[in-house]
């Protein structure tokens, strides 16, 4: 996969939220304002990118050497989660800006198909050859989460003034704007590279 | 606690993908057809239930501060075993379920009742609940997956019904008709469970002022 | 705190219950996997490789076998007309696993459409085989089985830089391209037919296909070769285009249209050059075309290709038969062609014209290549031996050039083919600590360098062990045939200065005409040993030994006749020069034998240029 290809589909053909549905939890939870989902968005990116600068390594040079690929699940997801704990408490620690703007939002992203899908789509290495384009995926990848959890959370602000039948309010009104927002995203998909 | 309400809860009161809205990455991926809606529901519910059953077993050993890693490393190894056994034995749905089977790990739903309720309840009312959960989350998406595949192609598990060419929605089949199906399968629902709850309110109002008139 | 503390510490506890769970955990896992294990490569892997076109599985035929590996399933699509395959090659090199390749063939186009990897030989992904790879293998038709054979590697080609992966991936490819070939297509590989047919002429003798030396001759196409099991025997196939043919009654008749014959040869290269054996390929009526028809002697450089048989011409009244006789005429070239490297190994130690000796010595540290006699313009007569040492350990295996002087049993000069110093290769020792260890040691014995340590590089011994075994291999062959490569000269400068011993050699040992090889000597006498270059018609190299005691010459003796025909140097002109004053003034008055001048030259110049020498 060459860097146009990566960027393309990280943002918009392969959109992990729009597409391939990786990411929803957050993305239907934390979209109420854009300050929140830029927050969310920015926290999703960031471990997305360690994620795969991590994960990709460990099953490439140690897991699929040894042949303990059956063993991915539960060292991706403790990697994952102890990454997001160490991440945690560094940034409180070191960069409190930064913490206040996300991370609040990190203990959620643990346990996210975002990130673990992040993680088994770049165990591919017919198309991810090296860490570079591993990385270049996850960022473009969760930059993508972030735009498309942005763009809800400025439609849903909209929204909350609308006045709904009260059982589309909340989920059901989201979803029907997201289905919306999906249907513009699949437009990118007849693109090719 | 009575079985009834742990049935109940699972299955209609709070059903994890209707009412309080989990484990909604599955959802809209898998529910194209029914017979990998039907697939993955299993799957879920076999997790479910084994790592219920064992973290409840477990819950006066773990301490509180590991809780979660825990709970992450029991349901991985349960996920995981519930991958090879579908890779082997039904090939088929372990190609269109991809790799949301690993998903099922970062599934709040399971997560959640290990937190909420295996770690504070006895097995056998744990095992059930993983069960009830389980049936509840396997019926809410097979009854979307049907939906979704007899307005896009006409068949429901495969069995053909009618003759797609004639009629079919396929926009029900793309990635969009995912999000407006499962919108309106939450709004429905809402609609008929608060119906429901009215109603037998309602009833209990007319009763509890009957006795106490009495 | 105290250690009961600290084992009752919740910190304690919250660590080993997790270390527990993991343990268990993954116990469980390792446990279930092997039985749970799915064979890699099921039908649902063909699923999404072409869009909208799903396969079922076919038989696959039990008959095929292939040397680069084996191919597990088959399938046919149901929509359209496409092969799907998948096939796991050999592994190539020091790859740990083997590639499980499925690719999916266009029937239509013959050329690979889809391919995917199913698991992988790589021990890092950075050696994976890339799209890129995967494309060139798609633009190839596949006609034949051999449609992925030639493929080049390196830069530009197949995967620069992970030659290994490309090569085991490249395997699994061949297979199916192999596979298709052969049962879709119908193409058989010729080759396989003819090898069934090598096989059969003699008991115990198989052929394999290798590969065609490089040689080209005009109406001859060579097409395979084959290289034997029994030692210097080689066949090759051709494609030899007749003109003309002979009449029972001896006359040349030109054949109206030229006709092709494809005709398979026999080659024994390994004492005298024989045609063993001839097939002639194309369709034929008579049953055989024997050797036994031919005889022709063929004298190129010193050795002959015969064909043994009886003569005449007449036995070539048809295109098939003219034909075998034009290969078989051809076979010594042939033959020599696989040669070629060797000789052009050797002229990067020495500018001698060299003529290939047959050694029997067999080593158990590699392979003798090739040894080869000629007179070099500094050395004299020398011996360049070639071998192949076997690597010991890690690194690769090492080709030495060793030229051996004939007259002194020493090393003079050496090289490696390749070059050894590049990464892969454990470090290298140096040319001085290379040259320190091995120049100029005494190869007339086998042991004579078994106790070298200097050319040993401390903590990185491979490489120097496999260039010590490659030296050992220099001496087994040449103090095996000792007789034959060696001039003798120590014997013979024993005979004219007993207990003569070596002495150093001065700088400028070199002349115009001569070369002071060696000097020897003993209390009184000091023996020459000097190389006179070649003068016209006495091109061999003449090396002669002089002893000088007192100022005068004792003794002359040769060691290496420089004539090649005609008059020899005798004892008796050699004898002239007994009691002449060793100096320019002194020998210019001996007597030079008429009728051989031209070895009389050269020993002249030799006798000159060692007083001379002896002189500075």
């Amino acid at each position: 996969m060459d860097i146009i290809g990566i960027i393309i589909a990280g943002l918009f053909s392969q959109n992990f939220v729009l597409v391939q549905f990786l990411g929803i939890c957050p993305f239907l939870g934390v979209s109420k304002k854009i300050d929140n989902a830029v927050g969310m968005g920015l926290a999703v990116t960031f471990v997305m990118v360690i994620t795969c600068l991590v994960t990709y390594p460990l099953f490439q040079y140690v897991l699929v050497p040894l042949g303990l690929e059956y063993l991915q699940i539960i060292v991706f997801i403790l990697v994952i989660a102890s990454l997001v704990q160490m991440l945690e408490m560094i940034l409180k620690k070191f960069i409190p800006g930064l913490y206040s703007a996300m991370g609040i939002y990190l203990p959620l992203v643990t346990t996210n198909c975002a990130i673990m899908g992040v993680a088994k789509i770049v165990t591919d290495a017919t198309v991810y050859t090296n860490i570079g384009t591993a990385v270049m995926y996850g960022l473009f990848a969760g930059l993508g989460f972030t735009l498309a959890i942005v763009l809800l959370a400025g439609l849903r602000e909209k929204l909350d003034k609308l006045d709904l039948p009260k059982p589309l309010k909340g989920f059901p009104i989201t979803l029907i704007v997201a289905c919306f927002m999906a249907m513009a995203f699949s437009v990118f998909s007849l693109i090719k590279f | 606690m009575k079985i009834k309400d742990i049935a109940l809860d699972g299955v209609v009161r709070q059903n994890p993908t209707l009412r309080l809205v989990l484990g909604t990455c599955p959802t809209l991926a898998v529910t194209t057809v029914a017979f990998d809606s039907f697939g993955m529901g299993l799957a879920v519910t076999f997790v479910l239930i084994c790592s219920n059953i064992i973290i409840s077993l477990l819950r006066n050993i773990i301490p509180d501060q590991v809780r979660i890693p825990a709970f992450i490393m029991i349901i991985a190894t349960f996920v995981t075993i519930v991958e090879m056994v579908i890779k082997k034995f039904v090939p088929d749905l372990y190609a269109s379920l991809g790799n949301f089977l690993a998903l099922i790990v970062v599934n709040c739903i399971i997560l959640g009742r290990a937190e909420g309720f295996a770690s504070k309840n006895p097995v056998g009312y744990s095992a059930l609940d993983g069960l009830f959960m389980g049936i509840g989350f396997t019926l809410a998406l097979t009854i979307m997956g049907s939906f979704r595949e007899i307005l896009s192609k006409g068949s429901i598990f495969g069995l053909q019904i009618w003759d797609a060419s004639k009629f079919s929605i396929s926009f029900f089949g793309t990635s969009a008709g995912a999000f407006l199906t499962y919108g309106l399968f939450i709004a429905v629902f809402t609609v008929c469970y608060n119906a429901v709850e009215n109603k037998s309110r309602h009833k209990l109002g007319v009763d509890v002022s009957v006795k106490e008139e009495a | 705190m105290s250690a009961k503390q600290f084992f009752t510490s919740s910190s304690f506890k919250s660590i080993a219950v997790l270390l527990v769970i993991a343990i268990v955990c993954v116990a469980l896992l390792s446990i279930l996997n092997p039985l749970l294990y799915v064979e890699v490569g099921g039908m649902t892997d063909f699923d999404g490789i072409i869009d909208g076109v799903s396969f079922a599985q076919a038989e696959v035929n039990p008959e095929f076998t292939s040397a680069n590996g084996t191919l597990t399933t088959a399938a046919k699509s149901t929509t359209g007309n496409y092969f799907g395959y998948i096939a796991t090659g050999n592994k190539a090199g020091d790859k740990p696993n083997a590639y499980t390749v499925l690719a999916v063939i266009n029937g239509d186009t013959k050329k690979v459409e889809g391919v995917k990897i199913l698991s992988e030989g790589a021990t890092s992904s950075s050696y994976n085989v890339t799209e890129e790879v995967i494309n060139m293998y798609k633009e190839i038709e596949i006609a034949d089985p051999t449609a992925f054979d030639g493929l080049q590697f390196g830069a530009g080609g197949v995967m620069a830089g992970a030659t290994q992966s490309a090569k085991t991936f490249q395997n699994a490819m061949m297979v199916i391209a192999q596979y298709y070939a052969t049962y879709e297509l119908g193409a058989v590989d010729p080759s396989l037919e003819i090898i069934e047919k090598l096989n059969a002429l003699e008991e115990g003798v198989t052929y394999e296909k290798g590969e065609v030396y490089d040689y080209t001759a005009e109406g001859i196409e060579v097409l395979y070769h084959f290289n034997s099991s029994a030692e210097g025997k080689i066949a090759y196939v051709a494609d030899v285009t007749v003109t003309s043919v002979y009449d029972t009654a001896g006359k040349e008749v030109e054949l109206s249209e030229s006709k092709t014959v494809r005709v398979a040869v026999v080659y024994d290269e390994s004492d005298g050059y024989e045609i063993v054996n001839v097939i002639v390929l194309s369709e034929y009526t008579e049953d055989t075309v024997t050797v036994a028809e031919y005889v022709e002697s063929r004298i190129a450089g010193k050795s002959e290709t015969i064909i043994k048989g009886t003569t005449t011409k007449k036995q070539t009244n048809t295109a098939e038969k003219a034909a075998v006789r034009l290969l078989a005429l051809d076979s010594f070239e042939y033959s020599q062609a696989g040669t070629g490297k060797y000789f052009d190994m050797l002229a990067t130690v020495s500018d001698a014209t060299f003529t290939q000796v047959k050694v029997t010595t067999q080593s158990t540290l590699g392979t003798i290549n090739f040894v080869a006699t000629g007179s070099d313009s500094q050395h004299g007569p020398v011996v360049g031996v070639i071998v192949t040492a076997t690597s010991v350990g890690a690194n690769p295996n090492i080709t030495l050039i060793a030229l051996v002087s004939t007259v002194t049993d020493q090393v003079v000069a050496f090289a490696f083919n390749g070059d050894i110093t590049t990464s892969g290769y454990s470090p290298c020792p140096t040319q001085e600590q290379l040259e320190g260890a091995y120049l100029n040691v005494n190869v007339s014995t086998a042991t004579a360098f078994d106790d070298i340590t200097d050319g040993i590089v401390s903590g990185a011994t491979n490489t120097s062990d496999t260039i010590k075994n490659a030296f050992k291999m220099v001496a087994q062959v040449y103090s095996e045939n000792l007789e034959t490569l060696s001039l003798g000269a120590s014997a013979i400068v024993e005979e004219i200065a007993a207990g003569a011993t070596a002495t150093e050699l001065k700088e400028n040992n070199a002349g115009e005409n001569a070369v002071v090889l060696s000097v020897y000597a003993n209390a009184d006498t000091t023996v020459y040993v000097v190389y006179g270059k070649p003068q016209g018609i006495a091109s061999n190299a003449g090396v002669f030994a002089v002893a000088v005691k007192g100022g005068k010459i004792t003794a002359v003796k040769m060691i290496s006749d420089p004539s090649s025909g005609g008059y020899a140097l005798s004892q008796d002109t050699l004898d002239k020069y007994v009691n002449a004053d060793f100096t320019e003034s002194g020998l210019a008055t001996s007597n030079v034998q008429t009728g051989t001048t031209f070895s009389s030259n050269v020993l002249h110049n030799a006798l000159l240029w060692a007083a001379t020498y002896a002189n500075a």
